[in-house]
């Protein structure tokens, strides 16, 4: 049963954003769109996720969500796997309940692998996906859309401005480390080794 | 920060310690259980979903809009995407790009990792600072178009795998694997008189066929999702690869009616199929990736 839902979970990961997005505009979309047609109902008129401007980004997260948090699961079930059973058992003779042994062993057993993927997550924060953000755009809702890398690639590839567009990917990176550092440094601050 | 510990006040007694077969548990465990299958089908019900639109009619797509078996079975438009002359060869191009790049991907990284975890190595330090380097900064898309463009690859396969080549994490921990092997062993076949390419060859690869495995089906992954490369590199559309086409059929296609009146979209199951096809070799070697994918990524981030 564990492995089962494990296993489906994981699945999305594998999956490219080109096959993600066509899932989302098959369902999302007018036609023939299940979950247009059952929020449109539901809301008492027409819906369209595709081209509002304000159902881009939920749209995004969810995307992000359903292709990535089961697979986001499997560092920290490693984790917890990693944490000393004979601590609960401890815990337990204490009179500890499940949310006292959630707060005072799980969380702090496996507080060093939430501050190291926090960091690397604070380096990648600028990447936001230039796949999915272009798959996802369109005319319609362009004005809520663009992000560094998409706006690198309208302004570099489709428009020729090659100089000035090498210049917004390299202020880019710049943030990016700058993101990366500090969050290495926040977390030393905190009394935690960091990753360099 | 570390929280605020308070103080455990509740009295403890015998009845306390087993609490797991408590009633509040009960519901917990219930609970989750319901939780998990909810979610386990929220990511499995797009697929059944896809699958059973593939082998559906037109009609009846437009006209149930969520179902998990067709009512009148057919394998028209699998029959009608194979008869065309893009699909297959779409396919084709996908499948050779990803066996061809793989197999390149994987010997560059195995052949920088080697070299650089031998300690006798001159300059050692400074390759690895390089390629530490590229993991943390990078010039960016525009650049390497530009570097991509000026060497003639452009409307090339090559593009579809060159650039990405040797990704530097997979090369970092491909190195500490080799580190770690035995000495001895290399020292033994070079006493049995084997050159450095034999002990490449018959020592170190045998050894490594698990990570071998691993990377492998990392960058073929890998190629065969690719939609940024094949989006910024190939102008051809009879050199498209799958992706490339999905987008035409599933995304572009509202676009363009929008565009021009005249512009027939294709047949909705004929998106359904596409995507099926596209997603199958995926899916057929799902069980190998989980295993590897899920023991390259402990490798390469949890370490003790």
């Amino acid at each position: 049963m564990k492995r089962a839902v494990q296993s489906s979970l994981y699945i999305p990961h594998f999956l490219s954003w080109t096959i993600v997005a066509s899932l989302t505009f098959l369902l999302f979309g007018l036609d023939p769109g299940p979950i247009t047609k059952v929020a449109s109902s539901l809301l008492g008129h027409q819906v369209d996720f595709l081209a509002d401007p304000a159902w881009f980004r939920p749209l995004i997260i969810l995307q992000s969500l359903w292709k990535g948090t089961g697979w986001g699961t499997i560092i920290y079930l490693a984790a917890l796997t990693g944490v000393d059973p004979t601590l609960y058992e401890a815990a337990r003779i204490d009179g500890a309940s499940r949310w006292r042994q959630m707060w005072h062993i799980t969380l702090p057993a496996i507080r060093s692998t939430v501050v190291v993927m926090a960091i690397l997550l604070a380096g990648s924060l600028l990447d936001t996906g230039f796949e999915q953000i272009y798959l996802m755009t369109n005319s319609l809702n362009r004005s809520v859309a663009d992000v560094f890398d998409t706006y690198v690639y309208i302004m570099g590839i489709t428009q020729g401005a090659f100089s000035y567009s090498t210049a917004v990917g390299l202020f880019k990176a710049a943030i990016g480390i700058v993101l990366i550092f500090g969050a290495n440094w926040l977390a030393r601050k905190f009394g935690q080794s960091g990753l360099f | 920060m570390r929280p605020p510990i308070p103080a455990i006040t509740a009295p403890v007694t015998r009845r306390k310690l087993n609490h797991y077969g408590s009633a509040g548990s009960r519901v917990f465990d219930t609970l989750n259980v319901v939780l998990l299958i909810m979610l386990g089908l929220l990511t499995i019900l797009p697929f059944i979903f896809v699958i059973a639109g593939s082998f559906a009619h037109d009609a009846e797509i437009s006209q149930r809009g969520f179902f998990l078996w067709p009512e009148a079975a057919t394998l028209e438009t699998y029959r009608f995407v194979f008869s065309t002359p893009v699909f297959p060869r779409a396919l084709a191009i996908t499948i050779g790009v990803t066996v061809v790049g793989t197999l390149v991907q994987v010997l560059m990284t195995f052949l920088m990792a080697y070299p650089l975890s031998r300690r006798a190595l001159p300059g050692r330090n400074m390759i690895l600072n390089l390629v530490i380097f590229t993991m943390v900064f990078s010039g960016g898309m525009i650049p390497t178009f530009l570097v991509v463009r000026d060497l003639g690859l452009i409307d090339t396969y090559f593009a579809l795998f060159l650039p990405l080549a040797i990704n530097p994490f997979f090369l970092i921990i491909v190195k500490n694997f080799f580190q770690e092997l035995p000495e001895e062993l290399q020292e033994s076949a070079r006493i049995d008189g084997a050159t450095e390419v034999g002990v490449f060859w018959r020592i170190i690869l045998p050894l490594s066929k698990p990570i071998l495995a691993t990377f492998a089906l990392f960058y073929a992954v890998g190629i065969w999702n690719d939609y940024m490369s094949p989006l910024l590199y190939i102008n051809d559309s009879t050199k498209w690869t799958l992706q490339m086409f999905v987008r035409q059929v599933t995304i572009s296609a509202e676009a363009l009616g929008n565009l021009d009146p005249n512009y027939v979209p294709p047949a909705q199951s004929l998106k359904f199929a596409v995507i099926v096809v596209a997603t199958l070799p995926i899916l057929m070697l799902y069980p190998f990736l989980q295993k590897h994918f899920t023991k390259g990524m402990l490798i390469g981030s949890v370490k003790g």
